[in-house]
Protein backbone atom coordinates (compact mmCIF):
# COMPACT_ATOMS: atom_id res chain seq x y z
CA UNK A 1 0.00 0.00 0.00
CA UNK A 2 2.74 2.43 1.09
CA UNK A 3 5.09 1.34 -2.42
CA UNK A 4 1.83 1.95 -4.14
CA UNK A 5 1.92 5.81 -2.78
CA UNK A 6 5.56 5.92 -3.19
CA UNK A 7 4.82 5.00 -6.79
CA UNK A 8 1.79 7.37 -7.57
CA UNK A 9 3.54 9.67 -5.98
CA UNK A 10 6.45 9.16 -8.87
CA UNK A 11 4.44 9.91 -11.57
CA UNK A 12 2.68 12.74 -10.65
CA UNK A 13 5.47 14.40 -9.87
CA UNK A 14 7.19 13.00 -13.22
CA UNK A 15 4.72 13.70 -15.04
CA UNK A 16 4.51 17.87 -13.48
CA UNK A 17 8.28 18.16 -14.22
CA UNK A 18 8.38 16.11 -17.44
CA UNK A 19 10.98 13.78 -16.30
CA UNK A 20 11.21 10.74 -18.62
CA UNK A 21 9.46 7.22 -16.59
CA UNK A 22 12.18 5.31 -17.61
CA UNK A 23 14.59 7.54 -15.49
CA UNK A 24 12.41 8.43 -12.61
CA UNK A 25 11.25 4.57 -12.20
CA UNK A 26 14.19 2.91 -13.41
CA UNK A 27 12.08 0.70 -15.56
CA UNK A 28 13.75 -0.17 -18.93
CA UNK A 29 12.63 1.93 -22.41
CA UNK A 30 11.77 -1.05 -24.99
CA UNK A 31 11.87 -0.10 -28.41
CA UNK A 32 10.81 -2.35 -31.26
CA UNK A 33 11.44 -2.10 -35.01
CA UNK A 34 8.85 -4.90 -36.38
CA UNK A 35 9.31 -7.84 -35.10
CA UNK A 36 13.24 -8.10 -36.17
CA UNK A 37 14.58 -6.12 -33.96
CA UNK A 38 14.25 -4.96 -30.75
CA UNK A 39 16.21 -2.35 -28.20
CA UNK A 40 15.91 -2.77 -23.98
CA UNK A 41 17.40 0.81 -22.74
CA UNK A 42 18.41 0.65 -18.90
CA UNK A 43 19.02 -3.12 -19.18
CA UNK A 44 20.83 -4.80 -16.16
CA UNK A 45 22.25 -7.72 -18.02
CA UNK A 46 21.64 -10.79 -19.43
CA UNK A 47 20.41 -14.26 -17.71
CA UNK A 48 20.18 -16.40 -20.48
CA UNK A 49 21.55 -16.44 -24.56
CA UNK A 50 20.55 -19.05 -26.86
CA UNK A 51 19.20 -18.98 -30.24
CA UNK A 52 15.68 -19.15 -29.45
CA UNK A 53 15.17 -17.68 -26.07
CA UNK A 54 16.99 -14.67 -24.55
CA UNK A 55 16.60 -13.57 -21.22
CA UNK A 56 17.40 -9.97 -20.22
CA UNK A 57 17.25 -8.99 -16.47
CA UNK A 58 15.89 -5.55 -16.17
CA UNK A 59 14.32 -2.94 -13.78
CA UNK A 60 11.07 -4.54 -14.12
CA UNK A 61 11.51 -8.24 -13.64
CA UNK A 62 13.19 -10.39 -16.14
CA UNK A 63 12.49 -9.65 -20.12
CA UNK A 64 11.88 -12.56 -21.64
CA UNK A 65 12.27 -12.87 -25.85
CA UNK A 66 11.55 -16.04 -27.65
CA UNK A 67 12.08 -16.10 -31.85
CA UNK A 68 14.51 -17.50 -34.50
CA UNK A 69 18.09 -16.80 -35.06
CA UNK A 70 18.55 -14.85 -32.52
CA UNK A 71 21.26 -12.32 -31.90
CA UNK A 72 22.68 -9.38 -29.95
CA UNK A 73 23.87 -6.98 -32.03
CA UNK A 74 24.99 -4.90 -29.80
CA UNK A 75 25.70 -4.66 -26.18
CA UNK A 76 26.85 -2.15 -23.91
CA UNK A 77 25.92 -0.44 -20.42
CA UNK A 78 23.46 1.56 -21.46
CA UNK A 79 21.48 -0.39 -23.84
CA UNK A 80 21.03 -3.53 -25.98
CA UNK A 81 20.22 -4.28 -29.02
CA UNK A 82 19.08 -7.43 -29.92
CA UNK A 83 17.81 -8.88 -33.83
CA UNK A 84 16.09 -11.77 -34.62
CA UNK A 85 12.58 -12.98 -36.00
CA UNK A 86 10.41 -12.68 -32.60
CA UNK A 87 7.61 -14.51 -31.63
CA UNK A 88 7.36 -13.47 -28.06
CA UNK A 89 7.92 -10.71 -25.75
CA UNK A 90 7.00 -11.89 -21.94
CA UNK A 91 7.37 -10.21 -18.39
CA UNK A 92 8.43 -12.58 -15.33
CA UNK A 93 8.55 -10.90 -12.07
CA UNK B 1 24.67 1.33 -41.71
CA UNK B 2 26.96 1.45 -43.93
CA UNK B 3 28.27 4.58 -43.02
CA UNK B 4 28.74 2.26 -39.16
CA UNK B 5 30.35 -0.07 -41.30
CA UNK B 6 33.12 2.25 -42.50
CA UNK B 7 34.17 4.04 -39.04
CA UNK B 8 34.32 0.16 -38.24
CA UNK B 9 36.91 -0.62 -40.90
CA UNK B 10 38.93 2.83 -39.91
CA UNK B 11 38.28 2.55 -36.03
CA UNK B 12 39.21 -1.40 -36.23
CA UNK B 13 37.57 -4.19 -34.50
CA UNK B 14 38.13 -7.84 -33.86
CA UNK B 15 36.20 -11.13 -34.03
CA UNK B 16 36.47 -12.71 -30.71
CA UNK B 17 35.73 -16.52 -29.61
CA UNK B 18 34.68 -17.13 -25.76
CA UNK B 19 34.94 -20.33 -25.09
CA UNK B 20 33.40 -21.39 -21.55
CA UNK B 21 30.25 -22.58 -19.32
CA UNK B 22 28.88 -18.97 -18.28
CA UNK B 23 29.28 -16.66 -21.40
CA UNK B 24 26.01 -15.16 -20.06
CA UNK B 25 28.05 -14.25 -16.92
CA UNK B 26 31.19 -13.12 -19.11
CA UNK B 27 29.41 -10.46 -21.33
CA UNK B 28 27.65 -8.96 -18.55
CA UNK B 29 30.82 -8.38 -16.54
CA UNK B 30 32.50 -7.27 -19.85
CA UNK B 31 29.69 -4.84 -20.31
CA UNK B 32 29.62 -3.58 -16.75
CA UNK B 33 33.61 -3.06 -17.12
CA UNK B 34 32.77 -0.32 -19.92
CA UNK B 35 33.35 -2.87 -22.86
CA UNK B 36 31.20 -2.52 -26.02
CA UNK B 37 30.45 -5.58 -27.98
CA UNK B 38 28.50 -6.12 -30.74
CA UNK B 39 27.34 -8.72 -33.16
CA UNK B 40 26.95 -11.20 -30.12
CA UNK B 41 26.70 -14.86 -32.22
CA UNK B 42 26.13 -18.02 -29.81
CA UNK B 43 27.47 -20.66 -32.35
CA UNK B 44 26.57 -23.08 -29.69
CA UNK B 45 26.23 -23.91 -25.79
CA UNK B 46 29.67 -23.16 -24.49
CA UNK B 47 30.91 -21.10 -27.82
CA UNK B 48 30.36 -17.20 -28.37
CA UNK B 49 31.55 -15.03 -31.23
CA UNK B 50 31.90 -11.32 -30.78
CA UNK B 51 33.34 -8.22 -32.19
CA UNK B 52 35.12 -5.51 -29.82
CA UNK B 53 37.83 -2.89 -30.03
CA UNK B 54 41.27 -3.75 -29.98
CA UNK B 55 42.15 -1.21 -27.16
CA UNK B 56 39.59 -2.67 -24.96
CA UNK B 57 40.85 -6.33 -25.58
CA UNK B 58 43.04 -5.77 -22.31
CA UNK B 59 40.11 -5.02 -20.14
CA UNK B 60 39.14 -8.49 -20.54
CA UNK B 61 41.56 -9.93 -18.59
CA UNK B 62 40.12 -9.46 -15.46
CA UNK B 63 36.61 -10.77 -16.69
CA UNK B 64 38.60 -14.24 -17.96
CA UNK B 65 40.06 -14.57 -14.17
CA UNK B 66 36.59 -14.45 -12.92
CA UNK B 67 34.52 -16.34 -14.88
CA UNK B 68 37.44 -18.76 -16.48
CA UNK B 69 36.16 -18.14 -20.07
CA UNK B 70 38.80 -18.59 -22.47
CA UNK B 71 39.27 -16.02 -25.14
CA UNK B 72 41.11 -16.12 -28.65
CA UNK B 73 41.21 -13.21 -31.26
CA UNK B 74 40.27 -14.64 -34.51
CA UNK B 75 40.32 -11.38 -36.87
CA UNK B 76 41.45 -8.62 -36.94
CA UNK B 77 40.24 -5.86 -38.89
CA UNK B 78 41.14 -2.11 -39.99
CA UNK B 79 43.77 0.28 -40.77
CA UNK B 80 45.30 -0.22 -37.93
CA UNK B 81 46.17 -3.64 -38.57
CA UNK B 82 47.41 -3.22 -42.30
CA UNK B 83 49.57 -0.43 -41.18
CA UNK B 84 50.90 -2.77 -38.75
CA UNK B 85 51.41 -5.30 -41.35
CA UNK B 86 52.55 -2.96 -43.73
CA UNK B 87 55.59 -2.21 -40.88
CA UNK B 88 56.63 -5.54 -40.74
CA UNK B 89 57.18 -5.73 -45.00
CA UNK B 90 58.96 -3.12 -45.21
CA UNK B 91 60.44 -3.84 -48.74
CA UNK B 92 57.29 -4.78 -49.99
CA UNK B 93 56.26 -1.20 -49.24
CA UNK B 94 59.70 0.32 -50.29
CA UNK B 95 59.11 -1.68 -53.47
CA UNK B 96 55.25 0.18 -53.75
CA UNK B 97 56.98 3.42 -53.28
CA UNK B 98 59.59 2.88 -55.79
CA UNK B 99 57.08 1.52 -58.61
CA UNK B 100 55.03 4.86 -57.98
CA UNK B 101 58.18 6.83 -58.09
CA UNK B 102 59.24 5.40 -61.50
CA UNK B 103 55.54 6.12 -62.82
CA UNK B 104 55.93 9.67 -61.87
CA UNK B 105 59.09 10.27 -63.38
CA UNK B 106 58.45 8.27 -66.46
CA UNK B 107 55.33 10.74 -66.88
CA UNK B 108 57.25 13.52 -66.58
CA UNK B 109 59.51 12.72 -68.96
CA UNK B 110 59.08 14.00 -72.43
CA UNK B 111 58.79 10.47 -74.81
CA UNK B 112 57.91 12.02 -78.69
CA UNK B 113 58.16 15.54 -80.38
CA UNK B 114 55.80 16.06 -82.92
CA UNK B 115 56.31 19.09 -85.62
CA UNK B 116 53.60 19.91 -87.54
CA UNK B 117 52.65 23.27 -89.79
CA UNK B 118 56.08 22.88 -91.92
CA UNK B 119 56.01 22.81 -95.80
CA UNK B 120 58.75 23.88 -96.66
CA UNK B 121 61.10 23.70 -93.45
CA UNK B 122 62.73 20.51 -92.59
CA UNK B 123 61.28 18.71 -89.54
CA UNK B 124 65.01 17.87 -88.40
CA UNK B 125 66.21 21.44 -88.69
CA UNK B 126 63.06 22.58 -86.50
CA UNK B 127 63.65 19.36 -84.19
CA UNK B 128 67.19 20.34 -83.92
CA UNK B 129 66.91 23.24 -82.88
CA UNK B 130 64.95 22.56 -80.06
CA UNK B 131 67.50 19.98 -79.21
CA UNK B 132 69.82 23.05 -79.03
CA UNK B 133 67.33 25.04 -76.92
CA UNK B 134 66.85 22.22 -74.53
CA UNK B 135 63.96 20.51 -76.13
CA UNK B 136 64.79 16.56 -77.01
CA UNK B 137 63.24 13.31 -75.60
CA UNK B 138 64.48 12.37 -72.33
CA UNK B 139 64.22 15.41 -70.57
CA UNK B 140 61.95 16.04 -67.65
CA UNK B 141 59.09 18.21 -68.68
CA UNK B 142 59.00 20.27 -65.50
CA UNK B 143 62.52 21.97 -66.58
CA UNK B 144 61.88 23.50 -70.08
CA UNK B 145 61.09 27.00 -70.20
CA UNK B 146 58.25 26.66 -73.40
CA UNK B 147 59.04 30.69 -73.52
CA UNK B 148 62.69 30.71 -73.92
CA UNK B 149 62.80 27.45 -76.32
CA UNK B 150 60.01 29.18 -78.92
CA UNK B 151 62.41 32.29 -79.04
CA UNK B 152 65.16 30.38 -79.62
CA UNK B 153 63.77 28.59 -82.34
CA UNK B 154 62.20 31.42 -83.92
CA UNK B 155 66.14 33.39 -83.61
CA UNK B 156 67.63 29.84 -85.53
CA UNK B 157 65.00 29.62 -87.83
CA UNK B 158 64.46 32.75 -90.06
CA UNK B 159 61.71 30.98 -92.25
CA UNK B 160 59.19 30.55 -89.29
CA UNK B 161 57.14 33.19 -88.02
CA UNK B 162 54.86 31.58 -84.82
CA UNK B 163 56.14 28.95 -83.10
CA UNK B 164 54.17 27.29 -80.46
CA UNK B 165 54.85 24.21 -78.22
CA UNK B 166 52.16 22.22 -76.49
CA UNK B 167 52.58 19.43 -73.86
CA UNK B 168 49.94 17.00 -74.26
CA UNK B 169 51.32 14.07 -71.72
CA UNK B 170 54.23 12.61 -72.17
CA UNK B 171 54.33 14.32 -76.17
CA UNK B 172 55.21 17.76 -77.53
CA UNK B 173 53.58 19.28 -80.04
CA UNK B 174 55.70 21.67 -82.26
CA UNK B 175 53.48 24.03 -84.18
CA UNK B 176 55.02 26.50 -86.35
CA UNK B 177 53.62 29.03 -89.19
CA UNK B 178 56.46 29.67 -91.83
CA UNK B 179 56.76 33.39 -93.31
CA UNK B 180 56.34 34.38 -96.88
CA UNK B 181 59.85 35.19 -97.76
CA UNK B 182 60.77 37.47 -99.98
CA UNK B 183 62.10 36.92 -103.60
CA UNK B 184 65.94 36.47 -103.70
CA UNK B 185 67.29 39.83 -105.31
CA UNK B 186 69.62 38.87 -107.87
CA UNK B 187 73.19 40.11 -107.51
CA UNK B 188 73.36 42.02 -110.62
CA UNK B 189 77.08 43.74 -109.95
CA UNK B 190 77.98 39.71 -110.53
CA UNK B 191 79.26 39.23 -113.63
CA UNK B 192 77.53 35.62 -114.98
CA UNK B 193 77.24 33.65 -118.25
CA UNK B 194 74.30 31.83 -119.08
CA UNK B 195 75.27 28.49 -120.51
CA UNK B 196 73.69 25.00 -121.35
CA UNK B 197 72.32 22.69 -119.08
CA UNK B 198 72.25 19.75 -121.71
CA UNK B 199 72.46 19.38 -125.41
CA UNK B 200 69.67 20.44 -127.51
CA UNK B 201 68.05 22.32 -130.61
CA UNK B 202 67.03 25.68 -129.43
CA UNK B 203 63.36 26.89 -129.72
CA UNK B 204 63.24 29.99 -127.94
CA UNK B 205 65.73 32.67 -127.07
CA UNK B 206 65.11 35.60 -125.17
CA UNK B 207 67.96 37.82 -123.97
CA UNK B 208 67.12 40.75 -121.21
CA UNK B 209 70.53 41.48 -120.68
CA UNK B 210 74.20 40.38 -121.74
CA UNK B 211 74.74 39.06 -125.46
CA UNK B 212 73.18 36.02 -126.79
CA UNK B 213 75.51 34.17 -128.99
CA UNK B 214 72.60 31.64 -130.33
CA UNK B 215 69.65 31.47 -132.31
CA UNK B 216 66.87 29.51 -133.32
CA UNK B 217 67.20 25.84 -134.34
CA UNK B 218 70.55 25.64 -133.59
CA UNK B 219 72.10 22.73 -132.00
CA UNK B 220 73.54 23.06 -128.53
CA UNK B 221 76.14 21.63 -126.43
CA UNK B 222 75.97 20.70 -123.06
CA UNK B 223 78.30 23.25 -120.97
CA UNK B 224 78.43 25.85 -123.99
CA UNK B 225 77.77 29.32 -122.94
CA UNK B 226 74.23 30.61 -124.37
CA UNK B 227 74.13 34.46 -123.39
CA UNK B 228 77.34 35.59 -122.47
CA UNK B 229 78.03 38.45 -119.61
CA UNK B 230 80.52 39.60 -121.78
CA UNK B 231 79.81 42.67 -123.85
CA UNK B 232 81.99 43.59 -127.09
CA UNK B 233 82.25 46.43 -129.57
CA UNK B 234 82.60 46.25 -133.21
CA UNK B 235 85.72 44.99 -133.23
CA UNK B 236 85.28 42.31 -130.73
CA UNK B 237 86.77 43.77 -127.77
CA UNK B 238 85.52 43.13 -124.01
CA UNK B 239 83.96 46.72 -122.97
CA UNK B 240 82.22 45.69 -120.01
CA UNK B 241 80.57 42.49 -117.82
CA UNK B 242 76.98 42.33 -117.27
CA UNK B 243 75.01 39.50 -114.97
CA UNK B 244 73.05 37.81 -118.04
CA UNK B 245 69.24 37.62 -117.61
CA UNK B 246 67.50 35.59 -120.34
CA UNK B 247 65.19 32.85 -120.80
CA UNK B 248 66.20 29.94 -123.19
CA UNK B 249 63.97 26.75 -124.20
CA UNK B 250 65.24 24.07 -126.23
CA UNK B 251 64.08 20.63 -127.19
CA UNK B 252 66.24 17.74 -126.23
CA UNK B 253 65.66 14.09 -126.29
CA UNK B 254 65.63 11.26 -123.55
CA UNK B 255 66.83 8.03 -125.16
CA UNK B 256 66.56 4.38 -123.68
CA UNK B 257 67.65 1.13 -125.51
CA UNK B 258 66.34 -2.04 -124.37
CA UNK B 259 66.90 -5.90 -126.52
CA UNK B 260 65.22 -8.50 -125.24
CA UNK B 261 66.10 -11.99 -126.62
CA UNK B 262 63.06 -14.36 -126.99
CA UNK B 263 64.69 -16.80 -124.58
CA UNK B 264 63.63 -14.51 -121.83
CA UNK B 265 65.70 -14.29 -118.17
CA UNK B 266 64.15 -13.29 -115.54
CA UNK B 267 63.90 -13.34 -111.69
CA UNK B 268 61.79 -15.24 -109.83
CA UNK B 269 61.21 -15.98 -106.05
CA UNK B 270 62.41 -19.18 -105.37
CA UNK B 271 59.81 -19.12 -101.83
CA UNK B 272 63.44 -19.53 -99.60
CA UNK B 273 62.96 -16.50 -97.19
CA UNK B 274 64.74 -14.99 -94.52
CA UNK B 275 63.85 -12.74 -91.12
CA UNK B 276 65.61 -10.28 -89.55
CA UNK B 277 63.27 -8.51 -86.62
CA UNK B 278 64.83 -6.13 -84.29
CA UNK B 279 63.95 -3.32 -82.10
CA UNK B 280 65.43 -0.21 -82.90
CA UNK B 281 65.72 2.47 -79.89
CA UNK B 282 67.81 5.31 -80.57
CA UNK B 283 69.88 3.71 -83.58
CA UNK B 284 70.45 0.64 -81.62
CA UNK B 285 69.41 -2.70 -82.97
CA UNK B 286 68.13 -4.64 -80.77
CA UNK B 287 67.74 -7.85 -82.23
CA UNK B 288 64.37 -10.61 -81.58
CA UNK B 289 65.71 -13.05 -84.65
CA UNK B 290 68.60 -12.56 -87.14
CA UNK B 291 68.96 -14.98 -89.80
CA UNK B 292 72.01 -15.44 -91.93
CA UNK B 293 71.65 -14.87 -95.23
CA UNK B 294 73.53 -17.13 -97.94
CA UNK B 295 71.19 -16.24 -100.68
CA UNK B 296 73.11 -15.21 -103.48
CA UNK B 297 70.78 -12.57 -105.10
CA UNK B 298 67.43 -11.63 -103.03
CA UNK B 299 64.94 -9.06 -102.87
CA UNK B 300 64.70 -6.99 -99.53
CA UNK B 301 61.61 -5.47 -98.32
CA UNK B 302 61.91 -3.37 -94.99
CA UNK B 303 58.72 -3.56 -93.05
CA UNK B 304 58.55 -0.73 -89.72
CA UNK B 305 56.21 -0.07 -87.19
CA UNK B 306 56.11 2.48 -84.24
CA UNK B 307 55.32 0.37 -81.05
CA UNK B 308 52.02 1.90 -79.77
CA UNK B 309 50.27 2.05 -76.73
CA UNK B 310 47.21 2.36 -76.90
CA UNK B 311 47.38 5.34 -78.63
CA UNK B 312 50.54 6.47 -77.00
CA UNK B 313 53.23 6.05 -79.64
CA UNK B 314 56.41 4.99 -78.39
CA UNK B 315 60.21 6.29 -79.42
CA UNK B 316 60.84 2.43 -80.69
CA UNK B 317 60.55 1.23 -84.09
CA UNK B 318 59.87 -2.29 -84.80
CA UNK B 319 61.75 -3.13 -87.88
CA UNK B 320 61.17 -6.45 -89.53
CA UNK B 321 63.30 -7.22 -92.66
CA UNK B 322 62.08 -10.08 -95.31
CA UNK B 323 64.74 -11.90 -97.78
CA UNK B 324 62.99 -13.51 -100.73
CA UNK B 325 65.46 -15.73 -102.41
CA UNK B 326 65.46 -14.87 -105.99
CA UNK B 327 67.09 -17.14 -109.14
CA UNK B 328 67.18 -16.66 -112.78
CA UNK B 329 64.86 -18.49 -115.05
CA UNK B 330 64.67 -18.70 -118.63
CA UNK B 331 61.52 -18.94 -120.65
CA UNK B 332 60.86 -18.60 -124.44
CA UNK B 333 58.56 -15.76 -125.30
CA UNK B 334 56.89 -14.68 -129.24
CA UNK B 335 58.35 -11.05 -130.68
CA UNK B 336 54.89 -8.97 -129.53
CA UNK B 337 55.49 -10.42 -125.72
CA UNK B 338 59.25 -9.39 -125.66
CA UNK B 339 58.04 -6.10 -127.41
CA UNK B 340 55.84 -5.21 -124.45
CA UNK B 341 58.60 -5.98 -122.20
CA UNK B 342 61.02 -4.36 -123.43
CA UNK B 343 59.08 -0.94 -123.93
CA UNK B 344 58.03 -1.19 -120.25
CA UNK B 345 61.57 -1.63 -118.97
CA UNK B 346 62.40 1.13 -121.38
CA UNK B 347 60.05 4.12 -120.13
CA UNK B 348 60.77 2.63 -116.46
CA UNK B 349 64.40 3.99 -117.36
CA UNK B 350 63.42 7.13 -118.64
CA UNK B 351 61.05 7.87 -116.15
CA UNK B 352 64.07 7.59 -113.38
CA UNK B 353 65.83 10.50 -114.80
CA UNK B 354 63.21 12.65 -116.91
CA UNK B 355 62.91 15.51 -114.51
CA UNK B 356 59.20 16.27 -113.43
CA UNK B 357 59.32 20.38 -114.90
CA UNK B 358 59.46 19.16 -118.43
CA UNK B 359 56.89 18.92 -120.95
CA UNK B 360 56.68 15.98 -123.11
CA UNK B 361 56.00 16.82 -126.82
CA UNK B 362 57.04 13.88 -128.69
CA UNK B 363 57.20 10.26 -127.95
CA UNK B 364 59.01 7.90 -130.78
CA UNK B 365 59.19 4.16 -131.01
CA UNK B 366 61.83 2.41 -132.78
CA UNK B 367 61.64 -1.10 -132.96
CA UNK B 368 63.93 -3.65 -134.71
CA UNK B 369 63.55 -7.40 -134.72
CA UNK B 370 65.44 -10.47 -135.96
CA UNK B 371 67.73 -13.16 -134.84
CA UNK B 372 65.51 -14.22 -132.00
CA UNK B 373 65.76 -10.41 -130.20
CA UNK B 374 63.54 -7.80 -130.37
CA UNK B 375 65.47 -4.39 -130.04
CA UNK B 376 63.25 -1.24 -128.98
CA UNK B 377 64.56 1.98 -129.07
CA UNK B 378 62.18 4.92 -126.96
CA UNK B 379 62.75 8.42 -127.56
CA UNK B 380 61.35 11.05 -125.27
CA UNK B 381 61.33 14.41 -127.10
CA UNK B 382 60.68 17.55 -124.62
CA UNK B 383 60.63 20.97 -124.21
CA UNK B 384 62.75 22.49 -120.98
CA UNK B 385 64.31 25.24 -120.43
CA UNK B 386 68.02 24.48 -120.47
CA UNK B 387 69.40 28.00 -118.84
CA UNK B 388 72.43 27.71 -116.20
CA UNK B 389 73.94 30.20 -114.33
CA UNK B 390 77.87 30.16 -114.46
CA UNK B 391 80.16 33.15 -113.21
CA UNK B 392 82.62 34.43 -115.12
CA UNK B 393 86.34 34.69 -113.74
Amino acid sequence: MQKNNINNFKSRLSESLDIPKDVSFGVPNIKMTGNIEITIENHKGIIEYSQNILRINSGCGIIKISGKDLEIKEINQEYITIKGIFDGIEFIY
Amino acid sequence: MSKKNSMEFINGYIIVKAEGLNTEKFINMAVNNGINLWDVERIDFTTTLFKMRYYQYGMLREVVKKTGVKVKIIKKTGIHFIYKKALRRKIFILGIGVFLAIIIYMLNIIWQIEISGNKTVDSKLIYESAKNAGLKEGNLKYKLNIRDIEDSILKDIKELSVVTIRLEGTKVRIEVVERKMPPSILNLNEPMNIIAAKDGIILKVSTYMGKSLIKEGDYVKKGQILISGILTDNQNLPVRLVHAIGDVTAKTWYESVKEIDLNYKYEERTGRVCKKVYYNINDKKIYLKNDNIDFQKYDKIIDKKLLKIGTLKMPVEMTTEYYYELAYKYKTIDYDEAYKIALNEAENEIKQYLPKDVKIIDKKIEKTMGNNKVKVRLLYVAEENICLMQAIK
